[in-house]
This record gives structure tokens, C-alpha cells and sequence, in this order.
């Protein structure tokens, strides 16, 4: 997957382009971080460029979920495409996050 | 990685030198500087050939060789000793003259691990032997260490093993429920987070699962054990017959047990013989399949939250025919999310063909078979999650 993040008057945008799969732990853990910092109050995670996560990712998202409501921050999931729109209904996704289409 | 020094002068103290050189001057120097740096316990060989028996009945830490041996000479010795994979760590200290560039070359080219350079410099000649005794010592333990990793692993793998159905077990309940079930299960990592089940509830009730732990390897199986335990506790008070009624109780649990991030899906469903139908309840699963007795296909919703994220979570039940002839298939999400030699996923339209295709199979086994086909044409070797399919054919 590929990461990219860029901070604009306290909303966080995190592009992730390809696959997002258990093995980018790494790319994902800083941007967790930075869920906590102070002036950050909401996270978009731009997903309109992702085309698959595993298991592993959706629960990356969740744990982003949760650490996002101890800082009182919100999470958006922007543009999911195809297969990830699919995930999304079937793990009730759209009854849990903010997604915008 | 390092040992810390009073580690290292103890191992010192026990390991086993032999030194093979045909000079006595030579070897009685050699020892001397050992001893006098705590190392003590040493063989010698006067010639070639009594050390290749000595390497062979005494294995040494480490060997110290003369090139001029009498029988067999020192780089002929190294090269043999070479040959036997279980000298492959082993360390060969070659003594040669500094200034003879020929010999040292033919040295590293017959496989020794270093050079002892002959005037011996005592103080340059002990820092070789320990730092490549330490490399030794570092292997050994590596290398046994990984032994008893592997050994543990296959022993928490047949634990694992334990709690998928029984032949026994499934033999009695297609007896019992007029049913065939067929299951394909392959892990990708040495342990899974899949896992599959069956249990009878009444005469004519069935309950039947299929559950996806996240991740896959030692904490997705770890998770296993843990739903199956939970499962249990339930299924000790009483049977539930209601399947989303039961979901929510796992999930409850669930909620409890695991740790952010982490989750598990699930499809549970209770085939129901006298009623000619399944009841079902979905956690977040792939679409299972039903396919009846006259080749019609139907895939089923698997939408629902999954397990051990939201506590509050509410769980649906649906209901769907299932007569006589009739096959659901469940599978986790290895199979459709595959990636194949085309680069692409095996996808869920790919799977419906090849259960189309295959109306004809003559039973569920036979149909899993010809699925298992399609998808391994498809597959590249390794799998990247693990993989389960159950079919279960009313008969």
C-alpha cells in the first residue's frame, strides 16, 4: 500500500492507495499516533485508490475507530470503490464509521 | 546478539578444541595459549587421519589445522570435512604462512572459516578463536532454539487439530440428520485462524459454522481456542435454537476477550430436517452458497457486524429452503480473495460459475473436488490466508 498523509487545519487527510493488508502494520501505526496528537480533530482516510484489505486492515480501521473516540476525534472513510464498498456492507461498516461516497 | 562476558568464559571452559598439527613445538604453544585464557579442553591429532576419526567421535566447538599432515593434509582434511552437512557450521582455523598469499587463498577456497597466521601472534590468535567460538556458541543456541519453537508449534498445531470435527463424529451425524458433509481445510501459516464445526442440537436440528479468526498464525489460532471455548460454555447451559440469539451471545463474549483491532466472522446455521430448511445468522462472512437438488444457485446474505467489535451489536436471522438434494456451501474468504496467476482475485463470480459448471458432480464431495479444481488452476502455490470449504449435501 501506499501512504500518503497531509495535515490541513486539523483534519489529518491519509491517502492509501492498493493493497492494505495486514503487512502495512507499519505504514499504519504512525498514522494511529497522530490520531492522539493534540490539534488533530478528525482523520480522513481516503480510500478511493484502495483496492482490497484483509482482515487485518478492517481491523487496523477499527482500532483507528476506537482510538478516534478516546481523543474525542472523528474518522471519515472517504470514496470506498468496488470490492471495498462490498467489505464494508458486509462487516456493517456503513452502520459504524462515517463514509462519504 | 551478544553473550555476556561471564556466559561466554563459562561456555570457554567446556568447549572442545581439537588441534590437528604434526609439530609438537607448534601444539604445545597453541595449548598453552588456550589454557592460559581459560579454554582447556583440548584433543590433538598428530595426523590427518586421526583427526577426521577424532572430528567424527568427539565433535569439537571448533578445529585448529596444520596444513603440512601427514595421511591426509590439512586443505584435503578441511575438504572432506565440508562434504558432511553436519561440519557445515562447523569452525576450521587454517594455520599459514602470512606471507604465502597462494596457500591462504587455496585455504578459504577449501572452506575454512579463518586464517591463523603463522608466526603465531598470541594475542591475534586467541581474539580468532573466541570471537569464532562465540559465533558458535550463538548458532548452537539459534539452532535449538528453533528446534524446540517447531516442536511446540506442531504440538499446539495438533491441539488445533483437535478441535475440528472428527471422521467419527461426522460419519455418526450423517447418519443421524440424512446428510453428507464434505470439508476441505489447508492453513497458510503453520497454525490458522480458521475453523469449522458441527453439532447436533435435537433429533431432527443441526448446528453447523464456519468461523474466520483476523490475521492469520499463532494469535488468530489462539483466538480460535478461544471461541471454541466460549461455544462450549454456551452450548453447556442449553442449545440455542435461535442462530442470531446465539451470535449475539458469542459476541458478547467476544467483546470481552479480544483485543482491539481484532475480530472473527462467523456463519451459523441450524439445519432443520423436519421443517426442510436452514435457519441462519451471519457475522460479517462470505456469501454461502445453496445450490438445489435441480441446480438452481442462490447465494446467501453474509452481511452482519463482526464478531467482538460492537458489544450492543444485533444480530439477524434468516431462513432458506433445504430439501432433500439440496447443498449449502460455506467457505472463508481465502477462496474468492485469492490471488491467482492472472494476478487477480478467484472472486465470488468465478466460484459461482464453477459450482454451476459442476452441477453434475454426484455428490458434495465430488462437487468440493471439482471446485478445489478450478481454484488451483487458478492459485499460485502459497496461499496468503488460510483456506476452508464445507459442503453439506441433504441427502
Amino acid at each position: 500500500m501506499q501512504c500518503k498523509a497531509k495535515l490541513n487545519n486539523g483534519v489529518l487527510e491519509v491517502q492509501m492507495a492498493g493493497r492494505f493488508t495486514f503487512n502495512d502494520n507499519n505504514i499504519f501505526r504512525p498514522v494511529l499516533d497522530n490520531i492522539a496528537k493534540e490539534g488533530i480533530r478528525c482523520v480522513v482516510f481516503d480510500i478511493g485508490q484502495t483496492e482490497y484489505m484483509d482482515s487485518a486492515a478492517l481491523g487496523m480501521l477499527l482500532l483507528a475507530r476506537d482510538e478516534a473516540e478516546r481523543n474525542s476525534c472523528s474518522i471519515v472513510l472517504k470514496s470506498p470503490q468496488g470490492y471495498i464498498k462490498k467489505l464494508f456492507t458486509v462487516s456493517k461498516f456503513y452502520e459504524m464509521f462515517n463514509i462519504e461516497e | 546478539m551478544r553473550l555476556s562476558g561471564d556466559e561466554l568464559a563459562r561456555r570457554f571452559k567446556t568447549a572442545k578444541i581439537l588441534i590437528a598439527e604434526d609439530d609438537e613445538f607448534i601444539r604445545v604453544m597453541l595449548s598453552s595459549i588456550l589454557s592460559a585464557n581459560g579454554i582447556n579442553n583440548l584433543i590433538f591429532a598428530t595426523d590427518g587421519y586421526t583427526a577426521l576419526r577424532k572430528l567424527e567421535s568427539e565433535e569439537p566447538d571448533l578445529v585448529i589445522l596444520g596444513i603440512m599432515l601427514k595421511v591426509i593434509d590439512g586443505l584435503d582434511l578441511c575438504a572432506q570435512v565440508r562434504l558432511n552437512p553436519k561440519f557445515n557450521d562447523l569452525p576450521i582455523l587454517v594455520q599459514t604462512a602470512l606471507t604465502n598469499a597462494e596457500e591462504r587463498l587455496a585455504a578459504f577456497e577449501v572452506g575454512a572459516t579463518d586464517l591463523v597466521n603463522k608466526p603465531i601472534n598470541p594475542r591475534e590468535f586467541i581474539a580468532r578463536i573466541k570471537l569464532h567460538l562465540e559465533n558458535r556458541f550463538l548458532m548452537r543456541d539459534m539452532e535449538q532454539y528453533r528446534h524446540g519453537m517447531l516442536a511446540e508449534l506442531n504440538q499446539a498445531r495438533q491441539m488445533q487439530d483437535m478441535i475440528l470435527p472428527k471422521n467419527i463424529n461426522i460419519d455418526h451425524l450423517e447418519k443421524k440428520y440424512g446428510l453428507k458433509i464434505s470439508a476441505y481445510f489447508e492453513t497458510c501459516d503453520i497454525m490458522g485462524g480458521d475453523f469449522w464445526g458441527t453439532k447436533p442440537i435435537s433429533d431432527s436440528l443441526m448446528g453447523f459454522y464456519i468461523i474466520d479468526c483476523t490475521g492469520h498464525g499463532i494469535s488468530a489460532a489462539l483466538n480460535t481456542f478461544r471461541i471454541h471455548a466460549i461455544m462450549n460454555d454456551i452450548d453447556e447451559v442449553e442449545h440455542d435454537l435461535d442462530a442470531a440469539r446465539y451470535l449475539t451471545r458469542l459476541n458478547k463474549k467476544l467483546c470481552e476477550l479480544f483485543s482491539p483491532g481484532q475480530f472473527a466472522t462467523m456463519f451459523y446455521g441450524i439445519i432443520d430436517i423436519e421443517n426442510d430448511k436452514i435457519s441462519y445468522s451471519a457475522a460479517a462472512t462470505t456469501s454461502p452458497a445453496i445450490l438445489s437438488k435441480d441446480g438452481e444457485l442462490k447465494l446467501l446474505s453474509g452481511e452482519g457486524y463482526q464478531l467482538g467489535v460492537k458489544k450492543k451489536a444485533h444480530f439477524t436471522i434468516e431462513e432458506v429452503p433445504f430439501k432433500r438434494g439440496d447443498k449449502i456451501i460455506l467457505y472463508s474468504d481465502a477462496l474468492i480473495e485469492n490471488i491467482g496467476i492472472d494476478g487477480q482475485m478467484y472472486g465470488e463470480q468465478r466460484l459461482v460459475e464453477a459450482v454451476k459448471s459442476n452441477t453434475d458432480a454426484k455428490d458434495g464431495g465430488a462437487l468440493l473436488a471439482r471446485i478445489m479444481h478450478d481454484f488451483n488452476r487458478h492459485r499460485k502455490n502459497k496461499l496468503t490466508d488460510d483456506l476452508t470449504i464445507n459442503i453439506y449435501t441433504r441427502l
